[in-house]
């Protein structure tokens, strides 16, 4: 079986990068994954917009936006 | 301590004051969240903020303001869900409906051999973005966008940090509905971020 790899499409590879935010992937998921991150660029680029929306997300949580135009 | 702004204490209560009000639509949606209610949130930020006014002077400024009003904002939380279930049962709705009605957007997202369409291109400078007060507006606008269920999940679990097993049992659902419903959130707010900031932020 894992001589006769099925490649991952985009939309499973966004799918499991995503899980994989929230737990955790099995290692033919991860291995899958890294395959195919390896040869795409919008995969690697989604893989880094996941990890700035965290990012962002805690950000606004904690300090929310910068206080740009507070009265001094 | 003998700073210039020290020299006029009411002026700059006034100004702590102002900044406390600017945090209001965060408070919201984090009690919205939790509460699911606009309503009920509205008047839960109000005693938060009101709380948080007459304490004004025991926030000490180690902490970021937002944090420290959210720490207040969470005791109030429980507080006003501990009144509304000892007075009547505690309503709650499954997001069913909400994860068949937006069950298409992430396909869109796809040509039909799962490629991305359009390819996704590299986001210009997205650490100068987080320095943006108008980057976090267009945020809010964007979480505004999605399905209320999904809104809440997304903001449970990213912006206040809770694990998925958690959202679950507070949402009522499955740990598999939980991770599509935020996988849904993350493609969507990534795609509205593209399309509202860094496509005409590109150099």
């Amino acid at each position: 079986m894992s001589t006769d790899q099925i490649e991952l499409s985009c939309k499973e590879a966004a799918r499991l990068m995503s899980q994989r935010q929230d737990g955790t992937l099995s290692q033919i998921e991860a291995m899958e994954l890294k395959n195919h991150l390896f040869t795409c660029l919008s995969c690697r680029n989604f893989e880094g917009q996941l990890g700035f929306l965290r990012r962002l997300a805690s950000r606004y949580g904690s300090d929310g936006p910068p206080p740009e135009d507070v009265p001094v | 301590m003998d700073t210039v702004e020290n020299h006029n204490p009411a002026k700059k209560k006034a100004a702590l004051f102002a900044e406390v009000e600017s945090h209001r639509s965060y408070m919201v949606r984090f009690a919205t969240a939790k509460l699911r209610d606009t309503d009920q949130a509205d008047e839960v930020v109000q005693e938060a903020l009101l709380a948080a006014l007459d304490g004004i002077d025991s926030f000490s400024g180690q902490s970021a303001l937002r944090t420290w009003l959210t720490s207040i904002l969470k005791f109030k939380i429980i507080d006003f869900q501990r009144r509304v279930i000892s007075e009547r049962a505690h309503f709650t709705s499954p997001s069913a409906e909400n994860i068949g009605a937006d069950s298409d957007w992430v396909d869109k997202m796809f040509d039909d051999s799962g490629h991305w369409q359009p390819r996704l291109a590299v986001w210009a400078n997205p650490d100068g973005a987080l320095e943006q007060k108008q980057f976090f507006q267009v945020f809010e606008r964007c979480m505004d966008k999605l399905p209320s269920a999904t809104a809440r999940v997304f903001f449970k679990r990213e912006v206040m940090g809770m694990d998925t097993e958690e959202i679950c049992k507070e949402e009522g659902i499955s740990a598999s509905n939980c991770w599509v419903m935020l996988h849904r959130a993350r493609v969507a707010l990534r795609e509205c971020l593209d399309r509202n900031w860094f496509q005409g932020a590109k150099p």
